[in-house]
């Protein structure tokens, strides 16, 4: 009897530390955002912005009442260059004194160079390790290294990674930039039907950066950009779009109309067992939030002319979109392929290697509806009334 | 030289403390020499095994074993 | 044979934490890719009739488990030939699902812990459960086993954003062949594994719902599978799948705002232990009866003990498992999960008149 309890106080001991792989809070850098570039010779350049749990808070309590001891900043940021990512991650601990903890990772922010050089077969170590977090934002960096981006010091949020997070966030009330998880970025790469796509940031100044427009890929290679509106054309026409605002003019006056909801369906029309046409269709609803101008609007009659309007602009919109992805890049972002692959099968077989090309030459039909339901609390803009 | 596995070789000993307090429990039960005989033959081959692999030097394995003959049959390429 | 009896409950979920065991750890269906829920059907179907199988041969040799059995159809000396190679299988078995989980907790949980101490300390609470004999797995299973469809069902509903139900589409584009080799699969392990309850079955207090308890485990257990394959489907896409070495795991990691993978691993825990101490205790209680030991504990030690041993010694690496698991197993497990117990059943049909006489 003495013998167990003795036994069960051993195993206790051994069982509750967590085995090998206990590791405190102290022990460990928590990190807020991972940036990869290359260099001209092709080595791998990562950037860590480290958070400094008690500087976070030290900094949000003594805000405006001065701290008076030395200030430790609540973040840092280091670059080291290696052969692969987890061969800078490593090597990096010469310049970093504790252990990197990747899977507080909220953004992950690439090079523009890195992402020419493609981005397929690079991004293995980010799969791979346990520790990754597949949530991270991926965004790309445009006419910046990802180490000055992550060097900003916003005034919005103590952790700029945080605030770029936020910025990737909000689209869903705005839908100019494509929010990409790592995990999407991984299924995109993997689909030989898709095309992959990827967030763009830029950066203004030392405290403010910019989330906008989309990184065009090509089989893993980075080909272009598309600008905010082509970028909304794109979200559209793939369903991602959950709200934003379309403006447009009708005679001299301006109209914003908030699409609360929008479904886009796209099909792939065969004729004679080739594809003739794609097809886009567009069910959006909306709601009139602005309204600058002199006519009236009280009848069904006015709705309907501004409707006709949003559509148009939201037609045109998707075709700038096309025109970019199958004239310029005749990249298949949109997953025309997925279409094909499942309902074809057979004629997928066969054009698989070919189908950006025939993607970009087939011509598209895009028919947009668009219903209007309310007015906000006024119905006729403001004016004086003559 | 041997380099040995130190945690196999503690997983080992472990069992191995556990096999002779249930050996003990096996005699006063007044059992029969056939279960004697197969308890120590477990015994024995799991710890020879176990020492062997601690010392790195692993044998070809009973999967090894039944891979190859499915091979010979035809059965597995 | 032990003094013991198992409600139909308990020997339901017990068999439904058996057969989902491991399999819930690799993916259900993955070498067919998009068509895995078509392996799913067959080798489900294939399952229920293995599955009746067993509790025909059960029901045509009541109160005998598998030894007795072999040594009254086979004769004594064959019979205890074929039981040796039985026990071996179980053994087997245990080691395959012990080297699972040590391979999955090693790879996502504790990557710095070495193998072999996850799989030992595993091992110590198997060698308890089985040594407090069937009885106590029942009740086991009865507070643990719901938990397994119950936690399935909450991470699989809240992830679901994305909502291409196409996923599955084109239907059999590489064929029928990969779905008849993943069928084969599927039914040697999990399905075919259940022999493992001819030692079980006799235990059940109420032989009258023998049939119709396997059933609707079955019937059950299908339907998780399919479940879990549609969830995995719908949000990995079937380009993803064949790249993640534990398919389940990565869904669960999917999960905003909190981390699930406790719950997972829970869930990972519950039905590996209970397969292995299912296999481990008709391992023990076979061994016994075959060598005429009063009390099948004293196995217990031993076998888990050899079975720990030969988990650690059975494979090199990660690859190896996946590859035998994935291309011998099933050939392997032919004989021990068709061969012989058809045999069985038919022997037990045709002299079931003559050993009634002598009786």
């Amino acid at each position: 009897m003495k013998i167990s309890k003795l036994a069960i106080l051993f195993m206790l001991s051994i069982l509750l530390p967590g085995c090998w792989d206990n590791t405190d809070l102290t022990d460990i850098n928590i990190v807020t955002a991972l940036g990869i570039d290359k260099d001209e010779d092709g080595k791998i350049i990562v950037t860590v912005q480290v958070a400094e749990p008690a500087a976070v808070q030290l900094t949000s309590s003594t805000h405006g009442g001065g701290g008076g001891s030395a200030q430790i900043k609540p973040v840092y940021v280091k670059s080291y260059k290696g052969e692969t990512i987890y061969d800078a991650l490593i090597s990096m601990k010469s310049i970093i004194d504790k252990r990197l903890f990747l899977s507080t990772t909220q953004v992950l922010i690439l090079g523009e160079r890195f992402c020419k050089d493609g981005i397929n077969e690079t991004l293995d170590y980010l799969h791979r390790d346990y520790q990754a977090n597949y949530l991270a934002d991926v965004l790309v960096a445009r006419g910046a290294t990802p180490e000055q981006i992550l060097k900003i010091q916003p005034d919005m949020d103590t952790i700029p990674a945080m605030y770029i997070k936020g910025t990737a966030e909000n689209t869903a009330i705005r839908a100019k930039v494509e929010r990409k998880m790592l995990i999407e970025l991984f299924k995109d790469i993997k689909n030989e039907c898709r095309q992959a796509t990827i967030g763009q940031i830029t950066r203004l100044d030392d405290k403010t950066v910019k989330t906008e427009g989309t990184a065009v890929f090509m089989n893993g290679k980075l080909v272009g950009w598309l600008d905010q509106y082509q970028t909304r054309g794109y979200l559209f026409v793939t369903d991602k779009v959950k709200h934003t605002t379309v403006s447009c003019s009708v005679n001299n006056s301006k109209i914003s109309v908030e699409i609360i909801q929008s479904s886009g369906k796209k099909n792939v029309i065969f004729k004679n067992g080739e594809p003739a046409k794609l097809s886009i269709q567009m069910r959006l609803e909306g709601n009139i939030s602005e309204y600058i101008g002199k006519e009236t609007l009280n009848s069904p009659e006015d709705i309907r002319i501004i409707e006709k309007k949003i559509s148009q602009e939201v037609k045109k919109e998707i075709n700038m979109a096309l025109t970019k992805a199958q004239k310029d890049y005749s990249s298949d972002i949109f997953g025309f392929g997925e279409l094909v692959h499942k309902y074809y099968p057979q004629y997928w077989k066969k054009v698989m290697d070919k189908w950006n090309d025939i993607f970009s030459r087939l011509p598209v039909d895009v028919w947009v509806d668009i219903k209007i339901r309310q007015t906000g609390l006024i119905k006729s803009p403001m004016k004086k009334d003559e | 030289m041997i380099i040995m596995n130190y945690n196999m070789l503690s997983v080992l000993l472990a069992f191995i403390i556990m096999e002779l307090y249930n050996l003990r429990r096996l005699i006063s039960n007044k059992e029969s020499i056939k279960v004697l005989i197969t308890y120590v033959v477990i015994t024995a081959s799991s710890l020879v095994i176990g020492l062997l692999l601690a010392a790195g030097r692993r044998p070809a394995s009973p999967a090894e074993w039944i891979q190859w003959i499915f091979k010979m049959i035809g059965v597995v390429k | 044979m032990e003094k013991a009896r198992i409600s139909g409950l308990q020997l339901f979920l017990l068999m439904t934490g058996f057969l989902l065991g491991s399999r819930l750890i690799i993916n259900p269906g993955t070498e067919a890719k998009a068509d895995g829920w078509l392996a799913i059907l067959i080798s489900g179907t294939g399952g229920l009739l293995l599955i009746t199988l067993y509790s025909l041969i059960v029901l045509l040799n009541p109160s005998r488990t598998l030894v007795e059995i072999l040594r009254d159809r086979f004769g004594n000396a064959i019979g205890s030939v074929v039981a040796v190679f039985y026990i071996w299988y179980f053994i087997h078995l245990a080691s395959l699902v012990f080297r699972d989980f040590g391979s999955f907790l090693v790879t996502t949980t504790y990557p710095r812990t070495p193998m072999e101490v996850i799989i030992a300390l595993f091992a110590l609470s198997i060698i308890y459960a089985a040594n407090s004999g069937i009885e106590v797995m029942g009740r086991i299973s009865e507070i643990l086993v719901p938990f397994i469809p119950f936690l399935s069902t909450i991470i699989g509903a809240s992830i679901v954003t994305t909502h291409d139900f196409t996923a599955f589409l084109p239907v059999l584009e590489n064929g029928i062949k990969p779905v008849i080799k993943e069928s084969l699969n599927l039914l040697t392990f999990p399905f075919g594994e259940a022999v493992v309850f001819l030692t079980i079955f006799p235990y059940l207090n109420n032989k009258r719902h023998l049939k119709k308890i396997t059933t609707l485990s079955t019937l059950l257990v299908t339907v998780l599978f399919l479940y879990i394959f549609f969830r995995n489907i719908i949000i990995l896409e079937s380009h993803f799948l064949e790249q993640a070495t534990f398919v389940p795991h990565l869904t669960s990691v999917l999960f905003p705002g909190i981390n699930l993978e406790p719950l997972f691993d829970v869930i990972m825990i519950i039905g590996g232990g209970i397969k292995i101490t299912c296999a481990i205790y008709a391992a023990v209680i076979s061994l016994s009866q075959l060598t005429g030991a009063k009390d099948y504990r004293i196995f217990t030690s031993c076998i888990v003990a050899f079975s720990v041993i030969l988990s650690l010694w059975i494979h090199e690496n990660i690859f190896e498992l996946f590859s035998w698991t994935g291309n011998v197993w099933a050939y392997y497990s032919i004989p021990f999960q068709v061969v012989i117990p058809f045999i069985l059943l038919l022997f037990s049909l045709f002299k079931k008149d003559k050993l009634q006489d002598e009786e």
